[in-house]
């Protein structure tokens, strides 16, 4: 099913994978305001950065594996 | 006398500090040569041409009264637009920055190469707050590649290796966070260095990921990426991530010490997508180095993925005052990026941080066999500027992100890299990684000088 979400005056279509109902909810919660001639592209960069996150969530780590959370060599 | 624009700067040095050469001479061909080509190219986005000059006469004053004007004696040099210049706005990249006052003092690494005789050109042009890979900055307009001014300098220290592959300074410096180093170095031609996380300071930079920025020189030979290193490296309380280690001067230990490193080449992730002319110049590189040994790094997909993810997010995080208030003002090419970057859900996160964790011990493990491994810096040469897409593996995708493949999950986990320039007559250059363990930048260096003097790398001007 694919419906027309965003700037409904630009005809794009966008696939309903709910991505775009995320940007607009958590936009709100960290108080960003979209703009309308904005909203678009975030929820592009978020469907690729969630694509690129799958392959991230998808690996299993074990209990042990802790944060490493700067690159310390 | 030849131009001191086509020397490197160890030559420069050399005769300024004898006497034969005056550091106001070589300036003002420096500053009369970025007269003449930077119009074409648009690496300067400053040019500070009265500081330049009055250091370059202090540097000769030095020599004439008979003190020693330092190791970097009349070297010129310019800095990505993202490091502190005493009284420069910091731009980095950004129209937003410019509101900023000037900065106040000189970013630490400015400093320490003005306190050994340097001489400051001025500040490059860079993909706005260091996030992207062609340097095509909507405010400053691109930087365009010396070899071919229809294609990208590579970004996002693009300036910085346009000015030294056009020989407007023989030195300049960048940073590198996902390859912001080692892909304009290999896309211009020229020899770059990002150290390990934690080696060089960031004191007075504009930061984009925190958790692995570095900094680090471009050069046309890996003796000035030694001189540059050298006079950098030391403790700063300024950057709270340097690691606090002992100077390791890797100038002396440039010639080859009769070890003979072993060597691999990176497989699988980093040759899946290589065009031939990229994979080309990793045998060549292989070859000369004896490298039989092929290996791959496990998930190295997944660490380009989670370097992706948390780039995002820490960015998005930095500039969210900004992206609330005046979103307008950013680069279109950056916006969505931070934007979306502040909207990922904290699991995924925390998910590829522990990654992190489990891809750096995988990686010792590897070190624990080779002392070197090599891979392409980049998967293709310079794409065209305003190239969208790009045809990889048969896989067709756009340009901007996809450039850092190879380079983006090494820096991720802070590995030193000299990313050497391999040219072919009527090709665009490429550039591959020389990667070594942590800390070990000397012996980066020295492999990168070994392939120098065997003709297999080199920088010349164009």
């Amino acid at each position: 099913m694919v419906r027309i979400v965003g700037d409904r005056m630009s005809g794009m279509t966008e696939p309903d994978d709910g991505i775009a109902d995320y940007v607009d909810v958590m936009a709100e919660r960290v108080g960003l305001r979209l703009r309308p001639g904005h909203r678009e592209d975030v929820i592009v960069a978020m469907r690729a950065l969630l694509q690129q996150g799958q392959l991230v969530m998808a690996f299993p780590l074990g209990d042990e594996v802790e944060q490493l959370p700067v690159a310390t060599p | 006398m030849t131009d001191p624009c086509l020397r490197t700067g160890f030559e420069i040095a050399a005769d300024i500090r004898r006497g034969v050469l005056s550091a106001v001479a070589v300036t003002q061909a420096a500053l009369d040569r970025i007269a003449a080509r930077d119009p074409g190219l648009n690496c300067f986005t400053t040019v500070t041409a009265e500081r330049a000059l009055a250091q370059a006469r202090a540097v000769d004053a030095q020599v004439l009264s008979g003190q020693d004007p330092g190791p970097f004696a009349g070297v010129p040099f310019a800095v990505k637009n993202l490091f502190d210049i005493a009284g420069v706005v910091t731009v980095a990249g950004s129209r937003i920055h410019r509101d900023h006052e000037p900065a106040k003092a000189d970013a630490t690494l400015v400093a320490r190469l003005s306190a050994a005789g340097g001489v400051l050109l001025g500040a490059l042009n860079m993909d706005e707050y260091a996030y992207g890979f062609t340097t095509e900055n909507a405010h400053d307009g691109p930087t365009h590649n010396p070899h071919d001014p229809a294609r990208v300098a590579g970004g996002s220290s693009g300036g910085s290796a346009a000015a030294v592959a056009a020989g407007l300074a023989p030195i300049t410096l960048g940073s590198d966070t996902n390859g912001s180093i080692r892909l304009p170095a290999a896309f211009c031609g020229i020899f770059g260095l990002k150290p390990t996380y934690g080696r060089l300071s960031r004191g007075g930079s504009v930061p984009f990921v925190h958790s692995f920025d570095h900094v680090g020189p471009f050069a046309r030979s890996v003796r000035d990426l030694a001189l540059a290193y050298d006079i950098m490296q030391g403790p700063d309380p300024r950057d709270p991530a340097q690691a606090p280690r002992a100077v390791d001067p890797t100038m002396a230990t440039l010639a080859d010490t009769g070890h003979t490193p072993r060597v691999a080449v990176l497989d699988g992730w980093f040759r899946a997508m290589a065009t031939d002319g990229a994979l080309g110049a990793v045998d060549e590189v292989a070859s000369a180095l004896g490298a039989r040994e092929r290996i791959e790094l496990p998930e190295a997909a997944r660490a380009r993925a989670a370097a992706f993810c948390i780039t995002a997010a820490e960015g998005g995080n930095l500039h969210l005052p900004d992206l609330k208030s005046r979103p307008e003002d950013f680069d279109p090419a950056t916006r969505p990026r931070f934007l979306a970057g502040t909207l990922l859900p904290a699991t995924l996160i925390i998910q590829a941080q522990r990654f992190r964790a489990w891809f750096h011990a995988q990686v010792m493990r590897v070190f624990e066999r080779f002392d070197i491994l090599i891979a392409p810096a980049t998967p293709c040469s310079a794409p065209l500027i305003g190239q969208a897409t790009m045809e990889l593996g048969g896989v067709t995708m756009p340009v901007r992100p996809n450039l850092g493949l190879y380079t983006q999950p090494l820096s991720f986990i802070g590995l030193p890299i000299v990313s050497v320039p391999v040219h072919r007559s009527g090709a665009m250059p490429h550039g591959v990684q020389v990667i070594a363990r942590p800390w070990a930048e000397a012996d980066a260096l020295r492999v990168a000088a070994h392939l120098e003097s065997q003709g297999v790398v080199r920088a010349p001007v164009v």
